[in-house]
Protein backbone atom coordinates (compact mmCIF):
# COMPACT_ATOMS: atom_id res chain seq x y z
CA UNK A 1 0.00 0.00 0.00
CA UNK A 2 1.15 3.58 -0.76
CA UNK A 3 -0.35 7.12 -1.12
CA UNK A 4 0.75 9.62 -3.56
CA UNK A 5 -1.30 12.65 -4.99
CA UNK A 6 -3.60 11.75 -1.90
CA UNK A 7 -4.58 8.65 -4.12
CA UNK A 8 -4.42 5.58 -1.82
CA UNK A 9 -2.80 2.93 -4.19
CA UNK A 10 -3.67 -0.96 -2.88
CA UNK A 11 -2.55 -4.29 -4.24
CA UNK A 12 -4.53 -7.14 -4.24
CA UNK A 13 -2.51 -10.57 -3.54
CA UNK A 14 -2.54 -13.65 -6.00
CA UNK A 15 -4.66 -15.82 -3.95
CA UNK A 16 -7.32 -13.75 -2.32
CA UNK A 17 -8.43 -14.75 1.03
CA UNK A 18 -11.08 -13.58 3.24
CA UNK A 19 -8.42 -12.52 5.61
CA UNK A 20 -6.75 -11.01 2.56
CA UNK A 21 -10.24 -9.13 2.10
CA UNK A 22 -10.65 -7.91 5.52
CA UNK A 23 -7.00 -6.63 5.36
CA UNK A 24 -7.92 -4.69 2.30
CA UNK A 25 -11.22 -2.97 3.96
CA UNK A 26 -9.53 -2.08 7.31
CA UNK A 27 -6.33 -0.39 5.31
CA UNK A 28 -8.79 1.72 2.81
CA UNK A 29 -10.71 2.86 5.82
CA UNK A 30 -7.67 3.57 8.55
CA UNK A 31 -6.65 5.59 5.97
CA UNK A 32 -9.75 7.18 4.69
CA UNK A 33 -11.15 7.91 7.82
CA UNK A 34 -8.54 10.31 8.62
CA UNK A 35 -9.52 13.03 5.91
CA UNK A 36 -7.39 14.13 2.45
CA UNK A 37 -7.73 11.13 0.08
CA UNK A 38 -8.93 11.77 -2.96
CA UNK A 39 -9.54 7.99 -4.27
CA UNK A 40 -8.18 4.56 -3.98
CA UNK A 41 -6.67 2.93 -7.27
CA UNK A 42 -7.04 -0.96 -6.58
CA UNK A 43 -4.40 -2.95 -9.03
CA UNK A 44 -5.36 -6.24 -9.58
CA UNK A 45 -2.69 -7.46 -11.50
CA UNK A 46 -1.27 -10.02 -9.33
CA UNK A 47 -4.77 -12.04 -9.55
CA UNK A 48 -3.96 -14.99 -11.70
CA UNK A 49 -7.17 -16.57 -11.70
CA UNK A 50 -10.84 -15.70 -9.65
CA UNK A 51 -14.26 -16.57 -9.21
CA UNK A 52 -16.90 -15.06 -8.82
CA UNK A 53 -17.06 -14.46 -5.22
CA UNK A 54 -13.49 -13.30 -4.74
CA UNK A 55 -14.40 -10.62 -7.49
CA UNK A 56 -17.65 -9.52 -5.82
CA UNK A 57 -15.32 -9.20 -2.93
CA UNK A 58 -12.87 -6.65 -4.15
CA UNK A 59 -14.61 -5.08 -6.16
CA UNK A 60 -17.31 -4.44 -2.67
CA UNK A 61 -14.23 -1.88 -1.94
CA UNK A 62 -15.76 0.72 -3.92
CA UNK A 63 -18.52 0.77 -2.03
CA UNK A 64 -16.37 0.95 1.22
CA UNK A 65 -14.95 3.91 -0.65
CA UNK A 66 -18.22 5.58 -1.50
CA UNK A 67 -19.26 5.50 2.36
CA UNK A 68 -16.14 8.33 2.44
CA UNK A 69 -16.79 9.90 -0.51
CA UNK A 70 -14.22 8.62 -2.50
CA UNK A 71 -13.68 6.76 -5.77
CA UNK A 72 -12.13 3.77 -6.63
CA UNK A 73 -10.65 2.35 -9.57
CA UNK A 74 -9.56 -1.40 -10.15
CA UNK A 75 -6.64 -1.26 -12.93
CA UNK A 76 -4.59 -4.31 -14.18
CA UNK A 77 -7.10 -6.74 -14.23
CA UNK A 78 -5.83 -10.12 -16.49
CA UNK A 79 -7.25 -10.44 -19.93
CA UNK A 80 -7.28 -14.10 -18.94
CA UNK A 81 -9.29 -12.88 -15.42
CA UNK A 82 -11.79 -10.85 -17.27
CA UNK A 83 -12.88 -13.69 -19.93
CA UNK A 84 -12.93 -16.10 -17.11
CA UNK A 85 -15.02 -13.82 -14.91
CA UNK A 86 -17.53 -13.03 -17.79
CA UNK A 87 -17.90 -16.74 -18.97
CA UNK A 88 -19.04 -17.16 -14.79
CA UNK A 89 -21.75 -13.92 -15.99
CA UNK A 90 -20.07 -12.13 -13.92
CA UNK A 91 -21.16 -8.64 -14.26
CA UNK A 92 -18.64 -5.80 -13.36
CA UNK A 93 -21.87 -3.12 -12.88
CA UNK A 94 -20.87 0.31 -12.38
CA UNK A 95 -17.23 0.20 -10.91
CA UNK A 96 -14.54 2.17 -12.81
CA UNK A 97 -11.61 0.54 -14.66
CA UNK A 98 -8.05 1.26 -16.06
CA UNK A 99 -5.82 -0.50 -17.87
CA UNK A 100 -2.60 0.59 -16.14
CA UNK A 101 -2.27 2.47 -12.36
CA UNK A 102 -1.04 5.17 -14.08
CA UNK A 103 -4.76 5.83 -16.04
CA UNK A 104 -6.16 4.78 -12.98
CA UNK A 105 -5.00 7.75 -11.31
CA UNK A 106 -5.45 10.24 -14.45
CA UNK A 107 -8.78 8.61 -13.56
CA UNK A 108 -9.16 9.96 -10.39
CA UNK A 109 -7.54 13.31 -11.16
CA UNK A 110 -10.25 13.87 -13.58
CA UNK A 111 -13.42 12.35 -12.92
CA UNK A 112 -15.11 14.34 -15.80
CA UNK A 113 -14.22 12.06 -18.07
CA UNK A 114 -17.07 9.68 -18.48
CA UNK A 115 -17.93 8.35 -21.81
CA UNK A 116 -21.28 7.46 -20.97
CA UNK A 117 -22.61 10.89 -20.05
CA UNK A 118 -20.89 12.60 -23.12
CA UNK B 1 -14.26 -12.51 -47.50
CA UNK B 2 -15.44 -16.36 -47.20
CA UNK B 3 -13.13 -16.64 -44.42
CA UNK B 4 -14.63 -13.40 -42.67
CA UNK B 5 -18.75 -14.64 -42.76
CA UNK B 6 -17.72 -18.40 -42.08
CA UNK B 7 -15.98 -16.75 -38.63
CA UNK B 8 -12.50 -18.40 -39.33
CA UNK B 9 -11.10 -15.22 -40.13
CA UNK B 10 -8.55 -13.18 -38.33
CA UNK B 11 -10.03 -10.13 -36.49
CA UNK B 12 -8.29 -6.88 -37.28
CA UNK B 13 -8.36 -4.37 -34.65
CA UNK B 14 -7.45 -1.67 -35.51
CA UNK B 15 -5.96 1.30 -33.74
CA UNK B 16 -8.16 4.64 -35.05
CA UNK B 17 -5.86 6.86 -32.75
CA UNK B 18 -4.26 7.02 -29.66
CA UNK B 19 -6.16 5.24 -27.42
CA UNK B 20 -9.57 4.07 -29.79
CA UNK B 21 -10.32 0.75 -31.15
CA UNK B 22 -11.95 0.42 -33.91
CA UNK B 23 -13.37 -3.43 -34.97
CA UNK B 24 -15.85 -3.41 -37.83
CA UNK B 25 -17.45 -7.07 -37.60
CA UNK B 26 -18.84 -8.39 -40.75
CA UNK B 27 -20.95 -11.90 -41.55
CA UNK B 28 -22.04 -13.73 -38.39
CA UNK B 29 -21.23 -13.61 -34.78
CA UNK B 30 -20.85 -17.27 -33.16
CA UNK B 31 -19.56 -18.51 -30.05
CA UNK B 32 -16.40 -19.10 -31.61
CA UNK B 33 -15.76 -16.43 -33.56
CA UNK B 34 -16.69 -14.48 -30.55
CA UNK B 35 -14.61 -16.04 -28.23
CA UNK B 36 -11.84 -14.55 -30.72
CA UNK B 37 -12.78 -11.51 -31.42
CA UNK B 38 -13.10 -10.95 -27.26
CA UNK B 39 -9.10 -12.41 -26.77
CA UNK B 40 -8.43 -10.03 -29.79
CA UNK B 41 -9.47 -7.07 -28.31
CA UNK B 42 -8.69 -7.62 -24.77
CA UNK B 43 -5.11 -8.53 -26.22
CA UNK B 44 -5.28 -5.13 -28.00
CA UNK B 45 -6.80 -3.01 -25.29
CA UNK B 46 -3.58 -4.10 -22.85
CA UNK B 47 -0.75 -3.30 -25.86
CA UNK B 48 -2.26 -0.29 -26.59
CA UNK B 49 -3.96 1.00 -23.23
CA UNK B 50 -6.72 1.58 -25.00
CA UNK B 51 -9.86 3.37 -23.33
CA UNK B 52 -12.40 2.99 -26.08
CA UNK B 53 -13.54 0.35 -28.06
CA UNK B 54 -15.66 1.10 -31.42
CA UNK B 55 -17.33 -1.84 -32.18
CA UNK B 56 -19.09 -1.45 -35.48
CA UNK B 57 -21.92 -4.16 -36.57
CA UNK B 58 -23.45 -2.53 -39.44
CA UNK B 59 -22.00 -5.56 -41.52
CA UNK B 60 -23.56 -8.23 -38.58
CA UNK B 61 -26.32 -9.94 -40.64
CA UNK B 62 -28.62 -11.27 -38.53
CA UNK B 63 -28.75 -9.85 -34.50
CA UNK B 64 -30.33 -12.53 -32.10
CA UNK B 65 -30.29 -12.90 -28.35
CA UNK B 66 -26.88 -15.43 -28.86
CA UNK B 67 -25.59 -12.85 -30.70
CA UNK B 68 -26.32 -10.04 -28.27
CA UNK B 69 -25.42 -12.08 -25.10
CA UNK B 70 -22.06 -12.40 -27.38
CA UNK B 71 -21.96 -8.63 -27.71
CA UNK B 72 -22.85 -8.37 -24.29
CA UNK B 73 -19.43 -10.49 -22.94
CA UNK B 74 -17.21 -8.74 -25.01
CA UNK B 75 -18.32 -5.03 -23.56
CA UNK B 76 -18.35 -6.57 -19.53
CA UNK B 77 -14.52 -8.29 -20.62
CA UNK B 78 -13.26 -4.95 -21.93
CA UNK B 79 -14.92 -3.08 -19.07
CA UNK B 80 -13.38 -5.23 -16.63
CA UNK B 81 -9.54 -4.96 -18.11
CA UNK B 82 -10.67 -0.84 -18.43
CA UNK B 83 -11.75 -0.07 -21.54
CA UNK B 84 -15.34 1.25 -22.62
CA UNK B 85 -17.11 -0.47 -25.26
CA UNK B 86 -19.51 1.26 -28.07
CA UNK B 87 -21.54 -0.77 -29.93
CA UNK B 88 -22.71 1.23 -33.65
CA UNK B 89 -24.07 0.07 -36.74
CA UNK B 90 -27.23 -0.38 -34.46
CA UNK B 91 -29.87 -0.85 -37.58
CA UNK B 92 -33.42 0.18 -36.62
CA UNK B 93 -34.49 -3.38 -37.58
CA UNK B 94 -31.82 -4.62 -35.23
CA UNK B 95 -33.22 -2.24 -32.34
CA UNK B 96 -36.43 -3.64 -32.67
CA UNK B 97 -35.40 -7.21 -32.91
CA UNK B 98 -33.27 -6.32 -29.43
CA UNK B 99 -36.58 -4.48 -27.67
CA UNK B 100 -38.61 -7.51 -28.98
CA UNK B 101 -36.45 -10.39 -27.78
CA UNK B 102 -36.27 -8.22 -24.32
CA UNK B 103 -32.60 -8.01 -24.31
CA UNK B 104 -31.32 -5.39 -22.04
CA UNK B 105 -27.65 -4.01 -23.19
CA UNK B 106 -27.52 -3.05 -19.49
CA UNK B 107 -24.66 -0.28 -19.58
CA UNK B 108 -23.39 -0.89 -22.93
CA UNK B 109 -23.29 2.26 -25.16
CA UNK B 110 -24.86 2.22 -28.43
CA UNK B 111 -24.49 4.41 -31.36
CA UNK B 112 -26.50 4.42 -34.76
CA UNK B 113 -23.87 4.99 -36.76
CA UNK B 114 -20.09 4.80 -36.80
CA UNK B 115 -19.44 8.58 -37.05
CA UNK B 116 -21.59 9.09 -33.59
CA UNK B 117 -19.56 6.38 -32.04
CA UNK B 118 -16.30 7.74 -33.10
CA UNK B 119 -17.18 11.29 -31.85
CA UNK B 120 -18.63 9.87 -28.32
CA UNK B 121 -14.90 8.33 -28.52
CA UNK B 122 -12.97 11.06 -28.97
CA UNK B 123 -15.07 12.77 -26.25
CA UNK B 124 -14.53 10.07 -23.68
CA UNK B 125 -10.41 10.10 -24.86
CA UNK B 126 -10.21 14.22 -24.10
CA UNK B 127 -10.44 15.08 -27.99
CA UNK B 128 -12.33 17.48 -29.63
CA UNK B 129 -12.86 17.20 -33.47
CA UNK B 130 -13.18 20.68 -35.12
CA UNK B 131 -13.83 21.91 -38.66
CA UNK B 132 -11.71 24.18 -40.11
CA UNK B 133 -12.15 26.71 -41.95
Amino acid sequence: MYANRNILVLTVPADITSTDIAHLYDEISSVAATGGLQGVVVDCSKILAADTIQARRVFRVAKLARIYRLSAVFCCIREGVATALVELDFKPGDVQTATTVDQAMQQLERPDVNLAAS
Amino acid sequence: MNNITNGSSATPVNELWDGILLLSVFGTIDSARSKEMMETMLAKVVQTSAKVIVLDILGVAVVDSAVANHLLKIGRATRLIGADTIISGISPEVAVTLVELGIDLEATITTATLSDALRLAFDGTGYTIEQSK
